[in-house]
């Protein structure tokens, strides 16, 4: 019987590590989360630009752009490299549709984007153009399709690391 | 070592516990009033005339729940504060179960400790637990608080105020979710199985006030759906539609189902709202490594503890009831009663209630085989230890994955208010009071949060799981 005290403390700390062992990683890594943010293990990498982030559909990276104060209507320089580097003005809504990302185009619209501006009336053109009735609908569900669609609207499709 | 150690047992348990439970309650705190279901209840509390939260004329009826909504965004005089005292109705509750529940257990000894330490794991790693700590939704975390303030009580010696405490505690239950009325029968068992603070008045008092709530909802119920929301059938979902067009004649059969589907799952995490995800999964030989440590680590502990059981109930048939027999029962009647509340469709919440004993029959189980180990050959004392030990990681890995589960639900919470507003503004273009929550409610919505999903590597989350 003296010999079995030992042994039923030991066996009961054995079964108890893994919640010690648990318990207290979780602990470490909240606290890292702290000193270390930017650590990939608590967050993804960071959108280089609002561009970037519009186009790979990180609404979230995109809204925090607008949050600090970028307008969500104002058009942004797209580089067209098949073109010879020239660049394209559009506005995020429209860059939003021809990269395909529904969420990134909720999200516009949800934080100031009013597709009735004229620079944004492409953004319903090219919806159509491009047959995504899921955009389409969204998009005539705020303002009404323009009237002088261009014949076609895009040559060719942005990129930055993620497209339909 | 002394076996009568008054507190030190259990305030070693709560410390070891004390790491998940302080990021639990950070990432509680953190986490935003959501879009989804939390704008609905702001717009049903916020007429300051009249609330009619408190007439039982829906198939939900929760008062309790509605009349604190109410008062918090009424007298809060900021959305913040407002915000603040939800996540506070949160983690009270939280905080109260965990630690009633390891003072109801009363560790003594090492091997109390160890097996309390797993018990917690249990009703921190399962399923239920996750589901029902989703702000703003509080209301079956109050109940299972409830519940173990109501079995602590009933545990100890009768005093005056007893009776007063557990007809509180039924009323704040029951007055939060349907799923409180599972107290109704449990303090019934208790008096009937000779607790020692569980008295005649008490149960009486309690009873007919559950009889009572169950006949007020009756009269009102005016047309209750067959089915309110999308049930869980084999391998697949049903919508609530089509579950009504294949089984609206005969209902019976399909509510024995989701009830079953109820208990099952706190019993073998399968099936999940009714649907076998997992053993479809194994079938299809596509079963990954979660799954596996999943259901296996509820099938084992549910053995261990029918294995507890038997033993117990023979051992009680001669000596007559005591804790342990009492543990039995209460599992027992606590799992029927949450399949009969949950006939109409089955969910990971509904087994809450349930979940609170299965947690505390899991401490007797594992107390029970760790004093077995000891008394085993070498061999056998290796062996044991090891299963165990094996039994309380795969626990441990279910906690951490709730863990994960709780920052998953920040990091959507905001997701939701970062894309959802304009649908909303055009859904519910007809309805002032929803969209003018929502707008005051969407500041903090979009707020930047500190707290997201750990990126774990490749080789964590097969073991995890998704959260």
């Amino acid at each position: 019987m003296a010999r079995s005290v030992p042994s039923a403390f030991l066996s009961a700390l054995l079964v108890a590590v893994p919640a010690i062992v648990g318990g207290l990683m979780s602990l470490v890594l909240e606290g890292a989360r702290f000193t270390s943010p930017a650590d990939p293990l608590f967050a993804p990498p960071a959108a280089r630009s609002f561009q970037e982030a519009l186009v790979d559909g990180d609404a979230d990276s995109a809204y925090d752009f607008i949050r600090a104060g970028l307008d969500p209507n104002a058009p942004l320089a797209v580089p067209r490299p098949a073109a010879n580097g020239t660049v394209e003005r559009l506005t995020p809504l429209t860059l939003g549709v021809a990269a395909g990302r529904t969420n990134v185009v909720l999200m516009l619209l949800s934080h100031g984007a009013r597709p009735e501006m004229p620079g944004n009336g492409l953004a319903l053109c090219l919806a159509a153009e491009l047959g995504d009735k899921e955009l389409l609908a969204i998009l005539t569900s705020a303002a009404p399709m323009p009237a002088d669609c261009p014949e076609r609207v895009l040559p060719e499709r942005p990129q930055s690391g993620g497209v339909r | 070592m002394d076996p009568n150690g008054s507190w030190r047992w259990t305030v070693v348990v709560l410390a070891v516990a004390m790491p998940v439970l302080l990021v639990l309650g950070l990432v509680l705190w953190m986490t935003p009033y959501p879009l989804a279901e939390g704008v609905a209840l702001v717009e049903d509390i916020a007429s300051p005339v009249g609330p009619d939260f408190l007439l039982p004329t829906r198939a939900y009826y929760r008062p309790l729940f509605h009349l604190t909504l109410f008062t918090a965004w009424h007298s809060a005089g900021s959305v913040a504060t407002f915000v603040a005292i939800v996540r506070l109705l949160h983690l009270v509750p939280v905080a109260a179960l965990a630690i009633l529940f390891v003072v109801h257990l009363r560790p003594k000894t090492p091997t109390d400790a160890a097996a309390a330490i797993v018990a917690l794991t249990v009703l921190m790693g399962s399923p239920a637990f996750l589901d029902n700590i989703e702000i703003p939704l509080t209301y079956t975390i109050v109940g299972m608080a409830a519940l173990i303030g109501s079995w602590v009580l009933w545990e100890r010696q009768e005093r005056r105020w007893h009776t007063w405490a557990l007809v509180a505690l039924a009323l704040l239950a029951i007055g939060f979710k349907e799923q409180g009325l599972v107290i109704v029968p449990l303090l019934v068992v208790a008096w009937w199985t000779g607790a020692p603070g569980a008295s005649r008045a008490a149960t009486l008092s309690v009873t007919v006030l559950g009889g009572l709530y169950v006949a007020l909802r009756l009269l009102y119920r005016g047309h209750w759906a067959t089915f309110e929301q999308d049930i869980g059938y084999g391998f697949d979902y049903l919508s609530a539609r089509d579950a009504t067009a294949r089984f609206g004649a005969s209902p019976l059969g399909i509510y024995a189902y989701n009830g079953l589907s109820t208990m099952a799952n706190v019993l073998f995490t399968e099936p999940q709202s009714g649907v076998f995800s997992i053993t479809s999964a194994i079938v299809r030989g596509q079963a990954v490594p979660w799954q596996i440590v999943h259901l296996s680590s509820s099938v084992c502990l549910t053995g261990l503890i029918a294995w507890w059981g038997v033993a117990v109930a023979r051992r009680d048939a001669v000596a007559g009831w005591a804790r342990e027999s009492r543990t039995i029962v209460v599992l027992i009647v606590a799992l029927a009663a949450s399949g009969v509340l949950s006939f109409n469709y089955s969910r990971d919440r509904l087994g809450g209630m349930a979940l609170v004993p299965y947690a505390a029959a899991s401490y007797f189980a594992v107390r029970a085989a760790l004093a077995r180990t000891v008394e085993a050959t070498t061999v056998g004392r290796i062996v044991g230890v090891l299963a165990l030990v094996l039994l309380a990681s795969t626990w441990q890995v279910r906690t951490l994955r709730m863990l994960d589960g709780a920052r998953k639900r920040v990091a959507d919470n905001r997701k939701e208010w970062i894309t959802d507003l304009h649908q909303r503004r055009t859904d519910y273009a007809g309805r002032a009071d929803y969209l003018r929550a929502m707008e005051a409610l969407a500041p903090q919505g979009t707020a930047p949060v500190g707290v997201r999903p750990l990126r774990y590597p490749r080789w964590a989350l097969t073991l995890l799981g998704p959260s």
